[in-house]
């Protein structure tokens, strides 16, 4: 399992890729008021690659760790 | 009758502000096509009727529930909008907002939360909004009670047929986008009659990919909208829709923004969370929440009182009303009726209510304090390993309190085919109307490990389904599902009202069950079991019950079944599962637990004993379900085959248990 450990946490990330989801994800994310370029910062993960807790727009919400990864885009390292 | 539709995001608070403006409320099904449960209210002291809708984010849908308020904007004429936004997270509120304020309706929109929005250190200057939405708004906090008494007057004070048409929120599209809206809209208007606002509100949703809007151009042949599908999608619309949208709602919120003075911000949510969603505690966290729950509901608060009740019954009040009715001389036929009918069957029933209503009680408080998205995230990992996600898991604890309810919350999975997998394995999940046999039968051959051999049950009942939704994903060949988005809601210190609310609204059904099909049952399996072929018969071993169940007895004896009465009661129990206690009662002509306990001693052995009751765990669901699955599935053939499923599964089980349990034992 890759350690997702202090590097990543309380970090903030330009988000992007949203039209690279699938439609509904894309939609629901919108409706949240979620669009590339909001900022993202990560909370929690879940072991596993189980979800990921971030903070976007000053709510917190759940995504999975594939989702996740691909709203990081090349800034994941 | 003027008509008010309450709508906004999911969790803002709708139903709250809904339950404070009205005073009588009823549950309503069977909306066109599909069955959805929208609540209605009469405003206190009026002829306005609210209508309560399912949370939307978007009017466009994603899952079957938020299909709702489109189609109601679509078939029912809302006289006025009441759109409920959390007043701390208005911007994206605010993008359904738009849509509601395109409609073109009268609307007022509700600021609800205004104090958590406070104390965050911002404050909104509500008259820059008004003016620049063009609607009401009125700020709230509905959970103490703040300015709902203004709201209602502001709902009272609208005279909806006075306000012109016409009011619609106009936002400044791209020029092209306004063009393709102008175009569409004056030739549905002209071509189709249709009123301006709502042809262009129509043509916007059209534009913007909205499914329902699609299918209803499709069903009324709206040309000037099908002709330009290709055109719109292909200039990508929809996003330039989304993002004028967007730097609107920007632009508006930061000139209505008035920063306050320092505030005290305690963040008792995060603090919560720290340890709530830990990544390792979380699970253990959630599993101790619900045994605490468990233990609660049958053994510290639930059980105590149920005896209590039961003595009572079967005790005073039995003898009573035995004596009462010979005193005024009623005949042997009806005092039986009454006494080991409907006294002994429905009474025995009515003792289970205090397990039910504490259950429903902790899932009322688990759901009002906001733990039901943690516990969906929490439990996520598990479920994605049988091709769920954490929001089936929800669903599934619903389904213990009753299948019925649990299979209606899966409407809020996003995948069609996890729904439907939801669904089927719904019943499996060991309803409180299974409680009352088990009860009985744990107490007769378990009596030392009372509650172990009860959560043995529930386990099994949770292995099966988990077993059967790996099962239908393999066969449904469900892809690794992305759509998993929830969102964490502040955490709300729960209130007496509206647990009470929750409570009464979810175990309502089970009391009025009692009433009617329960009670109906017991008088079937009471007239079955003293009426035979031979008409009214003395000895019970030549009554219909007997009979049917004779004739059952070589298909149930390699499940360690081997009394008729058994058979039949568990053949009235497909109408109610509490029926299956209830007929134990009448057909052993007793109304007390302590002679039935006495009674099965000598029928089965304890490896039968726990047969029946995984056969009770697993067999036909009762009718009610029945009908759901079928509503939710909109298929007959589902809920058939769900029928046939599970007594085949069940009879494996029990055969499984009972033929290698006797070797052992």
């Amino acid at each position: 399992m890759q350690l997702m450990s202090d590097n990543v946490m309380n970090k903030s990330f330009d988000l992007c890729n949203i039209e690279q989801l699938d439609t509904q994800t894309a939609q629901r994310l919108h409706s949240l008021g979620i669009h590339d370029g909001s900022l993202m910062s990560v909370v929690r993960f879940f072991p596993m690659h189980g979800p990921v807790i971030v903070e976007i727009e000053q709510q917190q919400i759940g995504i999975r760790y594939k989702v996740f990864k691909l709203l990081c885009g090349g800034q994941l390292q | 009758m003027t008509t008010v539709a309450l709508m906004g995001n999911p969790n803002t608070g709708k139903t709250t502000i809904f339950n404070q403006i009205t005073d009588t409320y009823a549950y309503v099904g069977n909306w066109t096509g599909v069955t959805v449960e929208k609540k209605m209210g009469n405003i206190k002291h009026s002829e306005i009727v609210v209508t309560d809708l399912p949370g939307i984010y978007s009017l466009n849908p994603i899952t079957k529930d938020e299909s709702v308020a489109i189609n109601y904007l679509l078939t029912d004429d809302a006289d006025i909008i009441l759109n409920v936004t959390n007043a701390g997270q208005l911007k994206r509120n605010l993008l359904l907002s738009i849509e509601l304020l395109e409609f073109g309706r009268p609307t007022v929109i509700a600021l609800n939360m205004i104090d958590d929005l406070k104390r965050s250190g911002i404050y909104y200057d509500i008259n820059t909004l008004s003016e620049k939405l063009g609607c009401h708004i009125e700020t709230t906090n509905a959970r103490n009670k703040d300015g709902v008494k203004e709201l209602r007057d502001e709902l009272l004070n609208m005279p909806a047929d006075e306000l012109p048409d016409g009011s619609a929120l106009e936002l400044n599209y791209p020029f092209m986008v306004k063009q393709a809206i102008r175009q569409a809209s004056e030739k549905l208007i002209s071509a189709y009659d249709m009123k301006p606002a709502f042809a262009r509100w129509v043509a916007i949703q059209y534009i913007n990919k909205n499914k329902i809007i699609r299918k209803y151009a499709v069903k009324n042949d709206l040309k000037p909208l099908l002709e330009q599908q290709g055109y719109y999608d292909a200039q990508n619309f929809e996003n330039k829709i989304f993002n004028t949208r967007l730097s609107f709602i920007d632009e508006t919120l930061t000139s209505a923004t008035k920063n306050l003075e320092s505030t005290k911000n305690v963040e008792m949510t995060s603090k919560i969370d720290k340890i709530i969603t830990h990544p390792l505690l979380g699970l253990p966290i959630f599993i101790l929440i619900f045994l605490f729950m468990f233990k609660l509901s049958f053994d510290w608060i639930g059980t105590p009182i149920s005896d209590q009740l039961d003595a009572l019954l079967s005790g005073p009040i039995s003898t009573y009303a035995d004596k009462l009715l010979i005193s005024i001389g009623a005949m042997p036929f009806l005092r039986s009726l009454i006494v080991d009918g409907v006294i002994a069957g429905v009474g025995g029933v009515l003792t289970f209510i205090p397990q039910i209503f504490t259950l429903f009680a902790c899932i009322s408080i688990l759901e009002d304090s906001g733990y039901m998205a943690r516990a969906a995230l929490v439990t996520d990992r598990i479920m994605q390993m049988i091709g769920l996600n954490g929001k089936a898991f929800i669903p599934l604890i619903i389904g213990f309190g009753c299948n019925v309810t649990g299979i209606m919350a899966a409407r809020t999975i996003e995948q069609p085919k996890e729904r439907l997998i939801t669904t089927l394995i719904s019943p499996f999940m060991s309803c409180s109307a299974r409680l009352p046999i088990y009860s009985l039968f744990v107490a007769a051959f378990f009596p030392k490990n009372q509650a172990l051999i009860v959560l043995s049950i529930y386990f099994l009942g949770i292995a099966v389904a988990l077993l059967m939704a790996k099962f239908y994903q393999v066969i449904f060949k469900v892809k690794d599902s992305t759509v998993f988005i929830v969102e964490l809601p502040k955490y709300h210190i729960p209130r007496l009202d509206i647990i009470w609310r929750g409570t009464w609204d979810k175990s309502k059904g089970f009391v009025k069950k009692a009433g009617t099909i329960i009670f109906a049952g017991t008088v079937l399996i009471w007239l079955m079991s003293n009426f035979g072929p031979a008409g009214f018969v003395t000895d019970i071993d030549n009554s219909f019950s007997a009979l049917l169940g004779k004739v059952l007895l070589p298909m149930f004896a390699p499940i360690g079944i081997t009394s008729w009465e058994a058979i039949s009661a568990l053949f009235t129990g497909i109408m109610a599962k509490e029926v299956i206690s209830s007929s134990m009662m009448v057909l052993f002509h007793t109304s007390s637990q302590t002679a039935l306990i006495a009674a099965f001693g000598q029928m089965f052995t304890p490896v039968a004993a726990y047969s029946m009751l995984v056969f009770v765990l697993l067999y036909v669901p009762c009718f009610a379900t029945i009908g759901t699955i079928k509503s939710e599935t909109g298929s007959t053939k589902w809920a058939a085959y769900s029928v046939v499923s599970s007594f085949v599964i069940a009879y494996a089980m029990s055969f499984i248990i009972f033929q290698v349990g006797s070797l052992l034992f």
